[in-house]
C-alpha cells in the first residue's frame, strides 16, 4: 500500500512554493522611506539563548494564546537579505492588509534597529546561529499606503528579513480562577502571567513580577541583559499553580 | 493526482536538481515546483517515520521545502541533488518539531486539505518494519541531532557514508565515528526490543 500526501494540500503547497520563489527573487527593490514599527520587540535572541523564549508580542507563540495576534496571511512571503541600513520595498499592499508579519535573522553579529527604536542584537556567532535557527518574529502595523520598511545597521552587518502582508487583530487576555490575567505581552502591556516557551518546549506561563526587570526595549538593553547571570523561573499552566517546566532568563 | 513530467526522477534528459536550483535563483518558481514534484514523495515517506499523523507529516514536508528556500544560501547539494539536504532537514524538523515548525504554522493553516485517506504514520511505519509508532522517533531523539541525521541518511535512506558526510558537512572519519556511536546508543535505547537491522547493524563500508 502506498502512502501519499493529501492531493488538495499538495497542489496548494506547490502553488505556495512557486509563488514564494517568484516573489522572493523578483520582489527586491530598495528605496528611501522611513516607517514605524508597531510593537516593542526586545531581546528575543538573548532570551532564546537561555533555552526558552518569551512569547511577548513576537507572534512566536501558538496563535491560541490570549493576547497574541491573530493573523491572516494575504500574500506570499517576501524574503530579503540586507547589509547595513536598507529600506525594503514590499510591493503593493493587498486590500485588507493592516500589518506585516516579519521574521528577522542576524547573518552576522551586530545591532539591528527598527524605526521605533526596538531591535535585535546578536553579540556572537552563537547568537547568529541561534537567530538563523529561530528567527525573531514580529507583527508590524501598516500605515495606509505603506509598502516598505527600514532596517538600520552598520555597514557590513548583514541580516535577513521575511515579510508577509497580513490582517492582524490582537485577542484579549484571559483571566484564570484566581483572577489573574494571562497571555502574551503585547502593546497593551503585560498580564499577570506571561506566556513563555519553557526549556522543555512546553508552552506555559511565568509570573510577570518574577521576571528580572522589564523587558528590554532597545538593542543596547538587550545586549546588557544578555550578559546577566541566568535566572530560572518556574513555568506554570494558565492556572498559575501547576508547574510544567522551567524558563531561563538571560544567558 | 496528475503528475508533472519531472515526477519521474533519474532518466536521461531530466533536468538535474543543480540545474533547477540555478533556475530558482533567478526567480523561476516553476523550477522550484519541479524540485517539489521530484522529491516530495520521498520526503513525505521519511516524514511519516517522525510524525504522529498524516497532517503532521504533510506539515513536515511543507516546512522542509519552505526551509529549502529560506535557507537557500546554505543548502548543500550531494552529487547534484538536494534530496539529502531535504531529508536531513526533515529529520531536524521532526525531532525539534514545535518551535521549528511554528515559524510556518499560520502559513500551513491556510493550505486546504480535503478528503480522507488512511493515516500515513502507521502505514509508513509498518511499511518500513519499524513497528510501534513513536519508537524510532524516541530513539532518534535520544541522539545528538547530527548523529540522528546521519543515521537516517545512511541507515534508512540508503546513502553512503561519504554522501551523508558531504551533506552534513563533516569529514568521512567523523561521520563513521558518529554513525558507530549513534547505532550503539540507539541499541541501548531500544534494548530488549527488536531493532531493525539497518539501524543497529555494522557501519556501512561504502
Amino acid at each position: 500500500m502506498s502512502v501519499e500526501m493529501n492531493e488538495t494540500f499538495t497542489v496548494a503547497l506547490r502553488r505556495l512554493l512557486v509563488e514564494q520563489v517568484e516573489h522572493g527573487s523578483t520582489g527586491r527593490s530598495w528605496s528611501r522611506r522611513s516607517r514605524r514599527w508597531s510593537i516593542t520587540a526586545g531581546a528575543a535572541v538573548a532570551l532564546l539563548a537561555g533555552g526558552g523564549g518569551i512569547a511577548a508580542a513576537t507572534g512566536a507563540f501558538s496563535s491560541g494564546v490570549p493576547g497574541s495576534q491573530a493573523v491572516s496571511y494575504l500574500a506570499a512571503p517576501v524574503s530579503i537579505a540586507g547589509n547595513g541600513t536598507e529600506t525594503v520595498q514590499l510591493g503593493k499592499a493587498p486590500v485588507g492588509a493592516n500589518a506585516i508579519a516579519i521574521e528577522f535573522s542576524c547573518l552576522t553579529p551586530g545591532t539591528f534597529n527598527f524605526a521605533d527604536g526596538s531591535g535585535v542584537s546578536c553579540s556572537s556567532q552563537a547568537d547568529v546561529s541561534n537567530s538563523l535557527t529561530y528567527p525573531d518574529t514580529y507583527t508590524l502595523s501598516l500605515s495606509p499606503g505603506q509598502d516598505s520598511t527600514t532596517i538600520t545597521a552598520d555597514p557590513g552587518q548583514r541580516w535577513r528579513l521575511t515579510a508577509t502582508y497580513v490582517t492582524a487583530t490582537t485577542t484579549p487576555w484571559k483571566v484564570n480562577a484566581s483572577g489573574q490575567t494571562y497571555g502574551s505581552q503585547n502593546q497593551n502591556g503585560t498580564p499577570d502571567l506571561v506566556a513563555v516557551i519553557a526549556t522543555n518546549r512546553s508552552e506555559g506561563y511565568v509570573y510577570a513580577n518574577q521576571l528580572e526587570g522589564p523587558q528590554p526595549t532597545t538593542p543596547s538593553q538587550a545586549v546588557a541583559e544578555g550578559h546577566q547571570e541566568p535566572g530560572t523561573l518556574t513555568v506554570y499552566e494558565s492556572d498559575g499553580k501547576t508547574p510544567i517546566g522551567q524558563f531561563v532568563v538571560g544567558k | 493526482m496528475e503528475l508533472g513530467p519531472s515526477q519521474i526522477a533519474g532518466p536521461d534528459g531530466v533536468e538535474r536538481d543543480a540545474d533547477l536550483w540555478q533556475r530558482c535563483a533567478t526567480g523561476d518558481g516553476e523550477a522550484f515546483g519541479l524540485l517539489f514534484d521530484r522529491h516530495r514523495e520521498r520526503v513525505f515517506r521519511h516524514a511519516c517515520r517522525l510524525a504522529a499523523s498524516r497532517q503532521d507529516a504533510e506539515d513536515l514536508v511543507a516546512t522542509a521545502f519552505l526551509e529549502l528556500w529560506r535557507l537557500r544560501d546554505r543548502v548543500r547539494m550531494v552529487d547534484g541533488s538536494v534530496l539529502p539536504w531535504l531529508l536531513a532537514t526533515t529529520t531536524n524538523l521532526g525531532l525539534n518539531a514545535r518551535r521549528a515548525r511554528r515559524r510556518y504554522q499560520r502559513l500551513l493553516e491556510r493550505l486546504p486539505r480535503a478528503g480522507s485517506q488512511p493515516d500515513a504514520a502507521s502505514v509508513a511505519l509498518e511499511a518500513h518494519g519499524l513497528g510501534i509508532d513513536g519508537r524510532l522517533r524516541a530513539g532518534l531523539q535520544s541522539l545528538q541531532l547530527r548523529d540522528a541525521q546521519l543515521l537516517v541518511l545512511v541507515a534508512l535512506e540508503g546513502y553512503s557514508v561519504v554522501e551523508a558526510a558531504a551533506c552534513l558537512q563533516m569529514s568521512e572519519p567523523a561521520a563513521r565515528a558518529r554513525l558507530h556511536r549513534a547505532r550503539s546508543r540507539l541499541g541501548e535505547q531500544l534494548s530488549g526490543e527488536a531493532i531493525p537491522q539497518r539501524l543497529a547493524g555494522q557501519e556501512d563500508v561504502r
